[in-house]
């Protein structure tokens, strides 16, 4: 269920650009060029948006990838490089991170913060497509995306590409946003994420429209059970999802048999 | 308690320790011999577990731990705290309500230099509120947890007392021992008593009989 229409005779293929349909070769372009906007502000804008509070999601996600020192891990959508942070240090000079990202602004700017920050010499960056991961079968010991799957075209064959990257036993972690069953929280977040986070994004970006995407991006993407099946499609088995801040946001977990 | 939260009071906690300990680098020095190794801790009342990493430059906390442990610390939340903050070795009624598994000695090492640090919470908070505040937030702390410990003992030891003096429901210590000893010594009785007729049982059976 990636919100992907199939053409009809003589049609183009359609999926979701937040609330628009667009063709799907479309699609790319537009997530790029949301991308390449926020960019250099997307670090505070993360901070403003979610109130810090992605420190703590992120935090957890570290927890239950198990890295340890040596493990080779993959960090797609990595984006300003958080989590590729933490796995280096987890891997130690042994072990390798790959920071990957499709928008080659987001990676520069994970580039040159990881680097201000003493982090090299174990860290790889890759400008890569989700769908089509440029790596061997079975490299890698986990594998993390992080708020970058709702952004994916065709997110089975992501899935599948995840899949076929990972060795034997390796794990999949995907931090996305997700739905809340709590109506009240449910009427609040709407509010917040439709009046606030476009005007944020005016303040600081001066983009309101990307921040508009981000939100109604949230809303076309594929809930807790829906993810935990199109995963288990993609062939990965006990998986399982941990809400958080009131399923907010999920962080799924599968493992490649 | 809700995933967000726990983790969020584990990156409080770690920061704090982890300042703390960049106040005092001897201890941090003498720490970082563990690096690499993990100690669990279990408290069974209020129910929790949490797992202290150590790492070269101090300390991380998490709820997850999937590799090997070093050792595992179980106990009430309020003895764990005890032997946290008890600079004192001489406290023997501790280890009988905590449980240690796993590599016992790493256990006893990482105790001893927490016992021998000299972790200046005072320095942390003036870092914070300025050092004037600082000293009366943390004399007011001290003040407040010496009161506390001197409260729980005085209550403790009037409801002894008013259970075992006024309404004579539980017996005094000493009594309760003096009867213990009474039991083993008729216990004692009983079994030589017991033995000695045996004796005499088996001595008229094996007697010549007179007519």
């Amino acid at each position: 269920m990636s919100g992907n229409n199939k053409p009809s005779d003589g049609q183009q293929n359609t999926t979701h650009f937040g609330y628009k349909q667009v063709n799907e070769t479309e699609k790319a372009k537009l997530v790029a060029d949301v991308f390449h906007s926020v960019a250099p502000k997307y670090d505070l804008m993360n901070d403003l948006m979610s109130m810090g509070i992605h420190r703590i999601w992120k935090r957890f996600t570290i927890e239950l990838s198990g890295v340890r020192t040596g493990n080779k891990v993959l960090d797609i959508a990595g984006g300003t490089g958080d989590l590729t942070r933490k796995f280096a240090n987890l891997v130690g000079m042994d072990g390798q991170v790959v920071l990957a990202d499709i928008n080659d602004s987001m990676l520069k700017v994970g580039r040159d913060r990881l680097i201000d920050h003493g982090i090299c010499g174990n860290v790889e960056y890759v400008q890569a497509d989700a769908e089509k991961l440029p790596f061997a079968d079975n490299t890698f010991d986990c594998i993390t995306i992080a708020f970058g799957l709702r952004n994916v075209t065709h997110k089975e064959e992501a899935l599948k590409s995840m899949h076929r990257v990972l060795k034997p036993g390796g794990r999949l972690l995907i931090l996305e946003f997700s739905k809340t069953n709590n109506p009240v929280m449910s009427k609040m977040y709407d509010a917040y994420s439709f009046t606030v986070l476009p005007l944020l994004g005016k303040l600081i970006t001066n983009d309101s429209e990307s921040y508009r995407y981000l939100a109604e991006s949230i809303r076309m993407h594929p809930d807790q059970e829906t993810l935990e099946r199109m995963m288990q499609e993609a062939g990965f088995v006990r998986t399982s999802y941990h809400n958080m801040t009131g399923g907010i946001v999920a962080l799924h977990k599968g493992t490649k048999p | 308690m809700s995933i967000t939260v726990n983790t969020a009071l584990q990156a409080a906690m770690e920061k704090v320790v982890n300042e703390l300990l960049a106040l005092d680098p001897l201890t941090q020095q003498r720490l970082a011999q563990f690096s690499g190794e993990t100690l669990c801790i279990q408290s069974t009342q209020p129910k929790l577990t949490f797992y202290i990493s150590f790492t070269l430059q101090g300390i991380s906390l998490h709820s997850h731990h999937e590799n090997s442990l070093t050792a595992c610390l179980t106990g009430e939340g309020s003895d764990l705290l005890r032997l946290l903050l008890n600079k004192s070795t001489a406290d023997s009624t501790l280890g009988e309500h905590l449980q240690l598994a796993g590599n016992t000695d790493f256990i006893m090492a990482v105790h001893q230099v927490i016992q021998e640090s000299e972790l200046d919470w005072e320095a942390l908070v003036a870092r914070l509120v300025g050092p004037l505040l600082a000293h009366k937030v943390t004399n007011g702390l001290r003040s407040g947890l010496h009161w506390l410990q001197y409260t729980q003992q005085t209550l403790q030891q009037n409801i002894t007392e008013y259970l075992q003096e006024e309404l004579k429901e539980l017996p005094p210590r000493n009594a309760v021992e003096i009867f213990q000893e009474d039991l083993m010594q008729l216990q004692s009785d009983t079994d030589q008593l017991e033995d000695r007729l045996a004796r005499l049982q088996k001595h008229f059976k094996n007697a010549p009989q007179q007519d």
